[in-house]
């Protein structure tokens, strides 16, 4: 009796553990990399460097934190993302000198919430599966893009816009505190608003969110219309710093976004995850990616570290998730 | 009587043989709008060159069987050709085509294992191992692509061997022939369809799911390779970028076949006739000159045109609730007796559970169920 309960307490504590392992590990993983990044390399600390990670991953910021809206509200992956970025930059460069820079980004931005749109009725309503919908939607998207713009770029003119694409504060770029508000903004959507619960419940479980009448379909179709709103924001600071818009700027940005997510220890299945976490995730990646290029490892070879990295931190999301329900 | 019932399932029996229709529409279309596609050489060059993503197709379609998917079919393509090439000096010719398509199936026992020993969701574990061998294949070429040091050994692959065919497209035809009977004439088949249509059910059944998920990976990723050295070998390249491209066209090929996302409904054959049909759109638009950003825009409809209409048929129609049908009520109250619906299962027999969409409905629901009754039904199979 004594044993058992004992043995139960120690379980107990083992899973108490693992879950703050779970909760936390992600930031610890980010502080051991930061000690590594600093022991091997004396540049690592400078604050170049750390504005050149910050740069880095500040556009992925933005998309991930759609992505994490998607992930949570149980609809696995939006893959349009490289199409909504390319398409926003060029519709925002291309209409500005005609309409102005401001309804210029406001179009881009419409056109990104009418793409999330597009791909929220399918999987929210028709319950079409995510990956092959938004997949298809990507393919169009970049395709119309590049119909569009044909091979060429297309460049800024604008004073607004050369003034958007490098403006700082102090040294910091201006795209890190437009990326602390959507982070902000996100935050509160989704931890301290009804909508983030309806989100969190509709992907932790669909049918009884329906059935306590959650508007389960509208919700799924509105986490979309988030990501596809920010990654068309992406779109626009992005081509606005190059100067340039094409077709090519969104290329790798779902799976950069969904391997931080994911390393972030959001849950793939739905229901689960925090902001914090989807940040600490992004951040990691681009220390990560710093400390390959600091330690040399060749271009083609981060790939493979990428991809081990991915499945492994799923792996452990799942395995830990095991014990738990154990 | 059996004239009555085949008038009787005649609507059934037609909506099942569609995609012959649609196969013969895409080319009347494709023939209309691009009269020279008709022409026999260019139908026979459509056949050609769609076998390689034939060949990745087929293993695909497999996949798919189990509900899961595999991204990285495009990088093993890559990786398998590379390696055959690379290695054509140092082996000889023929060890490293062995070599180069059991590198592929290497990238099948890695899928095969993430998802069925970690649990790792199927998407995202491929997504990982094509974004991994893409990396292998960078690091091995340097980035660029490698000639075979005995450049002649790879080019019989264009020739003919069998009427107008050449090898690649004997092994495409050959292999899907092979695979329908597999799958529908043994028990390894019936068992296959039977755990992608319901995995619990097979496991109380006696079948071990794991077993099926890793064998259909590990045949991905053969075929890839199989279809990968092939290639190299007829191009007398090989580049490590080759296959990024082909991931769409060959999903896209086994949707369009018909084969169910969810798993367990799906014919090889038709998966062939999927590859024909994404093929001749292809063939018909690269004849037309349509530049490749417009053929993406084209084949990016027909596939969300495919996905949505298999939505619709499954009965996710919007307006109408899910378990708001008869059969959906009796399944959501057998599953209200958690225990009993288990049990209920359990008692029918395999051959019974093999693939409809009642049982794909059966599972989801289940599985939405379960969740909502607080434990997970594990396995890679949230797709």
């Amino acid at each position: 009796m004594t044993v058992s309960v004992a043995s139960g307490t120690l379980r107990a504590r083992g899973n108490a553990a693992l879950l703050l392992l779970a909760r936390y590990g992600i930031y610890v993983a980010l502080v051991l990399m930061c000690a590594i990044g600093a022991l091997i390399s004396g540049s690592f600390l400078t604050i170049t460097n750390i504005l050149s990670i910050a740069l880095s991953v500040g556009y992925v910021g933005f998309v991930a934190i759609g992505m994490a809206f998607v992930v949570i509200g149980g609809s696995l992956i939006d893959l349009s993302i490289p199409g909504v970025i390319a398409a926003a930059g060029l519709i925002a460069l291309s209409t500005e000198q005609t309409v102005g820079p401001v309804p210029a980004i406001l179009i881009a931005i419409v056109v990104g919430c009418f793409v999330g749109l597009v791909n929220g009725t399918a999987v929210g309503y028709f319950r079409a599966n995510a990956i092959l919908v938004t997949y298809a939607a990507q393919i169009i998207i970049l395709g119309i893009s590049q119909a569009v713009a044909g091979s060429g770029n297309i460049y800024a003119h604008g004073a607004v816009f050369n003034w958007l694409g490098n403006a700082t504060i102090g040294r910091v770029p201006l795209v890190l505190p437009i990326l602390a508000v959507a982070l902000l903004v996100a935050y509160v959507t989704l931890h301290r608003s009804t909508f983030g619960r309806q989100v969190f419940a509709t992907g932790g479980g669909y049918q009884a969110s329906r059935v306590a009448g959650i508007p389960v379909r509208r919700i799924v179709m509105t986490t979309f219309v988030i990501s596809g709103a920010l990654a068309a924001v992406t779109g626009v600071l992005m081509s606005t710093a190059l100067g340039s818009a094409q077709d090519t700027i969104g290329t790798g940005y779902e799976f950069s976004a969904i391997t931080a997510v994911a390393i972030g220890g959001t849950s793939l299945f739905g229901g689960e995850g925090t902001i914090g976490r989807v940040l600490a995730g992004v951040l990691v990646v681009g220390v990560l990616d710093d400390l390959l290029i600091l330690a040399g490892v060749s271009i083609n070879a981060q790939g493979l570290v990428e991809g081990v990295i991915i499945i492994g931190a799923v792996a452990l999301d799942v395995a830990l998730r095991r014990v738990r329900t154990r | 009587m059996s004239a009555q019932r085949f008038t009787n399932n005649l609507p059934a029996r037609l909506y099942a043989v569609r995609i012959y229709g649609v196969l013969a529409l895409t080319l009347v279309v494709a023939g209309i709008l691009v009269p020279s596609f008709l022409q026999p050489l260019n139908l026979e060059n459509t056949v050609i060159q769609a076998s390689p993503n034939g060949l990745m197709a087929l293993g695909e379609t497999l996949v798919i069987f189990m509900g899961c998917i595999d991204l990285s079919v495009g990088s093993t393509l890559a990786l398998s050709g590379l390696v055959a090439v690379i290695l054509q000096g140092p082996l000889g010719p023929w060890p490293a085509v062995l070599v180069g398509v059991l590198s592929g199936t290497g990238v099948g026992v890695i899928n095969g294992l993430v998802v069925t020993r970690l649990g790792v969701n199927a998407f995202i574990a491929t997504l990982g191992t094509m974004t991994g061998i893409a990396g292998v294949s960078l690091m091995i070429s340097g980035g660029n692509p490698i000639s075979p040091p005995n450049i002649g050994f790879g080019l019989p692959m264009n020739n003919a061997i069998i009427w107008w065919l050449p090898p690649p497209t004997v092994a495409f035809v050959g292999l899907c022939i092979l695979l329908h009977i597999l799958v529908t004439r043994t028990r390894v088949g019936r068992n296959l369809m039977s755990v992608g249509g319901n995995r619990e059910a097979s496991r109380r059944a006696g079948l071990r799911p794991n077993a099926y998920v890793f064998g259909a990976y590990v045949a991905c990723g053969t075929f890839a390779g199989l279809s990968g050295v092939m290639l190299a070998l007829s191009l007398a390249t090989g580049s490590p970028i080759i296959g990024s491209v082909s991931v769409l066209p060959v999903i896209a090929s086994v949707v369009v076949g018909g084969a169910s996302l969810l798993g367990g409904a799906g014919s090889v054959v038709k998966t062939g006739v999927g590859v024909l049909i994404i093929g001749s759109l292809s063939m018909a638009m690269d004849i037309a000159n349509v530049s490749s950003w417009d053929q993406d825009i084209v084949l990016g409809g027909v596939l969300l045109f495919v996905v949505l209409m298999g939505t619709l048929g499954q009965g996710g129609t919007p307006g109408r609730l899910r378990g708001s049908t008869r059969r959906e009520r009796r399944v959501s109250s057998v599953i209200g007796e958690a225990e009993k619906g288990v049990r209920l299962e359990e008692s029918s027999s395999v051959a019974a559970l093999t693939a409809t969409r009642s049982h794909q409905e059966e599972t989801s629901m289940r599985k939405e169920e379960a969740s909502m009754r607080g434990y997970k039904i594990t396995g890679g199979d949230q797709i």
